[in-house]
């Protein structure tokens, strides 16, 4: 939609008009009773806040000791588990020496006589 | 002009100490200034009470950092700024969410209004609706050209003290405040012909 000239210029004041709208917002005093009211206010802040912390140390004190206990018992679990856990290597062992003896080089061993095979 | 030791920065010994005089003198000091500040953000005495008084909170659960402030003054206004700015943010979101927001009441207006515009109470109205308007186009900016702008709309605020709330130059200050209102003469102006065409499209049906 085209816009006459008298729109245009219509449109261009309420712009500027509403752009100076905060020009004569007044000066403001705060009241008398701002001071009551702030000081009230900072008081039941400072209750919020110290009963949330209150309610953080009842919580550590009770669970911290028992929390301490539980990692002690579950350290003690892991290094139990995991000596349990151990392979049994004398067999391995016996494996081991007994393929040394069969193939390690030395007089003797039918394994090492070159020229036979 | 904020780095000389001021009976502002005075404070920060005895804040820092929690005394509660010192902090007292302060509020006392600077009420006027940041309910006014805020003021110019929210448009409403009783919300821009509010938002001093949760300045002054903040400022006192904040009392350690006051030790590294240099500049007490720019920092409690810009909280103050923060403060308005979230308010602002919180009531389009209700407004979003179908909550009935406080009805536009004539009182507010002429509360704190002179006396010629109280005594034609359609301008009075008209106004505060061009205020609301105007601070739906501000919610378009980028933050810091909204709160140049509006900042540079409060008389007792100089454009050094603008600069320090947003820890920027002066330059850059008057750059934003200049972009700031090219812009929202683009929003408006915009709006204003939407407007009209819809009213126009309303006649005709």
């Amino acid at each position: 939609m085209s816009i006459d000239n008298d729109e245009k210029k219509h449109f261009e004041d309420e712009v500027l008009r509403t752009m100076a709208s905060l020009d004569d917002l007044p000066h403001l005093e705060a009241g008398p009773d701002f001071h009551i009211r702030l000081n009230q206010r900072l008081a039941q802040f400072e209750t919020t806040q110290r009963k949330s912390v209150t309610s953080l140390t009842w919580w550590a004190r009770r669970l911290g000791p028992a929390f301490l206990i539980a990692m002690i018992g579950a350290n003690f679990a892991t290094i139990y588990l995991a000596v349990k856990a151990r392979p049994d290597t004398s067999y391995r062992d016996q494996c081991l020496t007994s393929i040394a003896d069969q193939y390690c080089p030395s007089a003797g061993n039918p394994f090492w006589e070159i020229g036979d095979r | 002009m904020f780095q000389e030791k001021t009976p502002y920065n005075d404070y920060s010994e005895g804040i820092g100490g929690k005394s509660s005089l010192a902090f007292r003198q302060l509020v006392e000091s600077q009420k006027n200034k940041v309910l006014n500040i805020c003021y110019r953000f929210v448009h409403n005495k009783e919300d821009a009470e509010d938002m001093a008084q949760e300045t002054f909170i903040e400022v006192h659960r904040s009392l350690a950092e006051l030790r590294n402030q240099s500049d007490l003054s720019a920092w409690i206004y810009r909280i103050a700024v923060s403060k308005s700015l979230n308010f602002i943010r919180m009531q389009k979101r209700q407004k979003r969410g179908g909550k009935m927001g406080k009805p536009i009441s004539l009182d507010d207006e002429i509360e704190g209004v002179s006396a010629p515009a109280a005594t034609n109470p359609d301008e009075a109205l008209a106004q505060k609706e061009r205020r609301r308007i105007l601070q739906e186009a501000l919610g378009t900016l980028p933050k810091n050209q909204q709160i140049a702008f509006v900042l540079s709309k409060y008389d007792g605020m100089s454009y050094e003290e603008i600069a320090a709330v947003l820890q920027a130059s002066l330059p850059a200050v008057e750059s934003l405040i200049h972009r700031a209102k090219i812009n929202l003469q683009k929003e408006l102006y915009g709006f204003y012909h939407k407007k009209s065409n819809k009213e126009k499209r309303t006649k005709d049906l």
